[in-house]
């Protein structure tokens, strides 16, 4: 890890947490959680984290209803959703209002999104 | 309404004035009653006492004074005839003669006395006086006095006469007493004086019984002599009146003097200090000269009479109270109920529920009250049928359509809702108006509203209904035209009402007037449009010939239709690809994802640990690489299917559009293929999705393209038609086998080599341009060319 930047990653299915903690190893300080409910309190507990990914369809709660809660605590924390379906109405809408500022596709190529995750760590938050 | 409910002239005050009116007469009647009846007899009692005790005492006097010389007179007499019968016996016996004895005796006889001047007489029983003392009436026949007859007849007795001798100037009271000597003949008669028979009688033998008279508690009877001396008193006794200074004698005097009768008199007793007011009645004993006095003290005579009043006055005054009370009494009886009921009259005349009376007794009240119930509840009944009709009228009167006002005159007495309504003011202000203020100075005919009015009203009579217009002015200003219904109201106290319904017909001139203009247009109109249907008439003819071509595109249409089922039938199919593509795309991304990141995990891996082996793992990652972004490739495409309509719609320029694809896939047309482009001076904008739009230009070129394996020409033509941009797309490629053209729209249909498309380039592109209202047609030569063309809605 040559780097102080904290990602939080939320995704159900354990391999893509374990192939995210991996190839972002040396990058990131990655933290992962299985669902958005675990994601709350990880980022309650972690208040260095600079960006959250999430995945959009979990069981239980969803990935927009995660960000929703998240943002009511952590307002100045920037979201991605990260996800293998089509851009649909719900997303186009909350990247309007802000509430995610990205969107980005399964399979997802891991030098595009170290940019973006880069870019939006430097930002001031 | 509340009534007054003072009563002017009480029932009680009039019992009272009839009770006195009646009483007052019977109260003079019985005061005087009292006082000229009552009073006047007990005093009369009183006296009678004082007179009969008077006249007692003198009754007993006078009877003891004459029993006394009576027996006296006896005594004389009967001594006398002893005296004459001893001279007899003389005779008898021869002592004397008859003459001599005869001579004798008339000596002695001469020789008496009796009293101070009386005498001895003899009459015979031929009435001659046989003897007398006094000479001339000797041997005279004195049967020419009463008494002498008397003495002839009876001979013997007591005899009272009154007597004058010859030479006396009145006659005085005698008495006699005679006796019969029969051997002479003689009446031997012993006469006196009586007044000379004072001495006989002994004053203190009535002492007691005058003392013991008593007249009412301290009266008392006492005796006097004429000259003063007190005989009988209980207080004064043995002086003489007269001589004593210190009481009181005038009245003894006047006593005296009138010898008999009543007397008031203030009698002073010695030793006492005060003088009492008495009342006596006296009486003269004349043989005695004794006054006989009855006397009592005023007061106590009185008393009785005091008594009398107070009971009598007494009574009186208890008779006026007990008729006051029962006046009053009486009254309060007679005027309660009465009160009652007006009570209940009163407050019925406030309330609007009828309040019945009490029936409290069965007399008249009670009889009243119940008729006066049955007349409230008649009245109360006929109100309440007034009332109904009263509101019913009302309503009427309230909800007509037209103003309807009562006048008196030209003044508004009363007037409905709707009155305020067109006045547009308060009904109020309406009220007590005249209809001059209500009208312009001047009506339309140039007359003056006043003198209009006036005519109108004066020549209405009572049975006709008067219509005609009239411009009125509203409260606040506003003239209207209206139409008035005049009608004078029929019945006595009425007659002098009008009752007016107005109309406010400004709305109906208006209209009328405007109808008139329409009817002047139409006409114009009318005959403008008879000219221009002539020639269409004319157009109509050669419109039919028209008519016929457009029967044949009406052909063309339909099969133009079957065409359009057609596709629906392939949208359809395409949809619901679309549904399967979105459930699987997640579940193929996913593991999609696991290639992606373990092959670049592993990539780097060896990158930094086995860099020796780089060279020949490299081609192995490059396939996993491939295969990964093909199947991604594939699930994105996919996507278009189920894509709702949520992306923006903005202008696009299709000539740009197309430019820029041109842009995007020079690498692949430089050197082998010539693009020429046939573009419309036109505007082509057309409502939509760029971004989409680029997609299905992007993979018409591409296709075009990739038809032409060697080299070949693209020509690209945009045209405008009937609001429609047609973009054709023309390349000089392979062409399309004819079996192959129906399926070309089919998803996931491709004749490219493996891995070069993915069969859903143009079934995406379809789906496309029918989201934006349009048509996609493929005409295709195999071994010429094919070309495509893209119809759209222009934004016009």
């Amino acid at each position: 890890m040559n780097s102080n930047v904290t990602v939080l990653y939320v995704d159900d299915e354990p391999i893509n947490l374990e192939l995210f903690e991996i190839n972002y190893e040396f990058k990131y300080n990655v933290i992962t959680a299985e669902s958005g409910e675990v994601a709350l309190v990880k980022l309650r507990e972690n208040k260095d984290v600079a960006v959250v990914v999430t995945d959009l369809k979990m069981p239980g709660m969803d990935g927009l209803s995660f960000v929703k809660l998240a943002k009511q605590e952590f307002n100045n924390i920037p979201f991605i959703i990260l996800t293998g379906f089509d851009i649909s109405k719900e997303l186009i809408e909350a990247l309007n209002s802000g509430l995610i500022v990205k969107y980005l596709y399964k399979p997802f190529n891991v030098d595009e999104m170290g940019k973006i995750i880069d870019e939006l760590a430097v930002k001031p938050a | 309404m509340q009534s007054n409910l003072r009563v002017k002239r009480p029932i009680r005050s009039k019992i009272l004035s009839t009770f006195f009116r009646l009483l007052f007469p019977l109260l003079f009647v019985l005061i005087l009653s009292v006082e000229l009846l009552l009073v006047p007899s007990i005093k009369k009692i009183s006296l009678n006492q004082l007179s009969n005790s008077t006249f007692l005492i003198k009754n007993s006097i006078q009877t003891a004074a004459t029993v006394a010389i009576r027996n006296h007179l006896k005594t004389i007499a009967s001594q006398n005839r002893e005296i004459a019968k001893y001279y007899l016996q003389l005779v008898d016996h021869g002592v004397v003669t008859r003459e001599e004895a005869e001579r004798r005796i008339r000596q002695i006889f001469t020789n008496q006395k009796v009293g101070s001047s009386g005498y001895i007489y003899c009459l015979n029983s031929k009435g001659v006086a046989v003897f007398h003392p006094i000479k001339g009436v000797e041997n005279t026949d004195v049967t020419t006095f009463e008494f002498a007859r008397e003495q002839v007849k009876v001979k013997e007795g007591y005899l009272e006469y009154n007597w004058r001798n010859p030479g006396e100037e009145e006659e005085r009271p005698k008495a006699l007493y005679m006796v019969y000597f029969e051997p002479l003949d003689w009446i031997i008669s012993a006469s006196s004086y009586r007044s000379e028979f004072e001495e006989l009688i002994n004053i203190s033998d009535f002492r007691e019984m005058v003392l013991s008279l008593k007249f009412g508690g301290q009266g008392y009877a006492y005796v006097f002599s004429t000259n003063g001396n007190v005989l009988i008193h209980p207080t004064i006794e043995n002086l003489n009146i007269f001589e004593r200074k210190e009481l009181p004698n005038e009245f003894v005097r006047q006593m005296v003097s009138k010898k008999r009768g009543m007397i008031y008199y203030d009698w002073q007793n010695p030793n006492e200090d005060k003088f009492h007011k008495k009342i006596a009645v006296f009486e003269t004993i004349d043989e005695l000269d004794w006054i006989i006095v009855s006397s009592a003290y005023q007061n106590e005579v009185m008393a009785p009479i005091f008594y009398a009043r107070i009971i009598a006055y007494s009574l009186i005054v208890t008779m006026l109270v007990a008729s006051i009370l029962g006046a009053v009494l009486l009254s309060r009886r007679l005027t309660k109920p009465v009160e009652g009921i007006m009570k209940c009259i009163d407050s019925n005349t406030r309330d609007e529920a009828p309040e019945l009376l009490p029936i409290i007794s069965e007399d008249e009240f009670g009889l009243l009250a119940s008729e006066i119930n049955r007349y409230i509840r008649v009245v109360d009944e006929k109100n309440r049928f007034i009332k109904n009709e009263r509101i019913k009228y009302h309503s009427v009167f309230e909800t007509s359509p037209d103003a309807i006002f009562l006048l008196d005159n030209l003044r508004i007495v009363d007037c409905n809702s709707k009155t305020a309504d067109i006045f547009q003011g308060e009904k109020a202000q309406l009220i007590n108006k005249s209809i001059v203020d209500l009208s312009p100075k001047t009506q339309p005919g140039g007359e003056s509203s006043e003198a209009m009015a006036n005519k109108v009203v004066d020549a209405l009579n009572n049975e006709e209904i008067v219509i005609f217009e009239w411009v009125h002015i509203s409260l606040k200003g506003k003239s209207f035209d209206s139409e008035v219904r005049l009608k004078r109201l029929i019945g006595n106290k009425s007659k002098k009402f009008i009752v007016a319904f107005v109309r406010d017909i400004s709305e109906n001139k208006k209209n009328a007037l405007e109808l008139d203009n329409y009817r002047k247009k139409l006409e114009f109109l009318v005959s403008e449009r008879t000219e221009e249907l002539e020639a269409t008439n004319e157009e109509l003819i050669s419109t039919n010939e028209e008519l016929m071509k457009q029967r044949e595109e009406q052909q063309q249409t339909l099969d133009m239709l079957r065409e359009t089922q057609d596709q629906l039938i392939q949208s359809e199919k395409m949809a619901s690809l679309g549904v399967l593509a979105a459930g699987v795309a997640h579940e193929i991304n996913n593991p999609l994802n696991f290639i992606v990141g373990g092959v670049w995990g592993i990539e780097k891996y060896v990158k930094k640990n086995l860099a020796e082996h780089l060279e020949n793992l490299s081609k192995m990652f490059d396939a996993v690489k491939e295969g990964v972004r093909r199947a991604s490739n594939i699930v994105s495409s996919l996507n278009h299917f189920s894509r709702k309509d949520y992306l923006p719609n903005i202008e696009c320029d299709m000539h740009s559009i197309i430019d820029n694809c041109l842009v995007m896939i020079s690498s692949e047309l430089r050197g082998r293929i010539v693009v020429t482009k046939k573009f419309t001076s036109n505007k082509t904008i057309i409502i939509g999705n760029e971004g989409k739009l680029h997609q299905v230009f992007l993979n018409l070129l591409l296709n075009a393209s990739q038809a032409i394996s060697d080299t070949g020409e693209i020509t690209i033509e945009t045209a405008v038609f009937n609001g429609k941009l047609t973009v054709s797309i023309t390349d000089t490629g392979n062409g399309i086998a004819p079996e192959n053209i129906s399926k070309i729209f089919d998803p996931f249909f491709t004749t490219k080599e493996p891995g070069k498309g993915t069969g859903l380039g143009l079934s995406i592109s379809k789906s496309i341009i029918l989201e934006h209202k349009g048509e996609l047609t493929v005409k295709s030569n195999l071994g010429a060319g094919t070309t495509m063309v893209v119809k759209l809605p222009l934004n016009t």
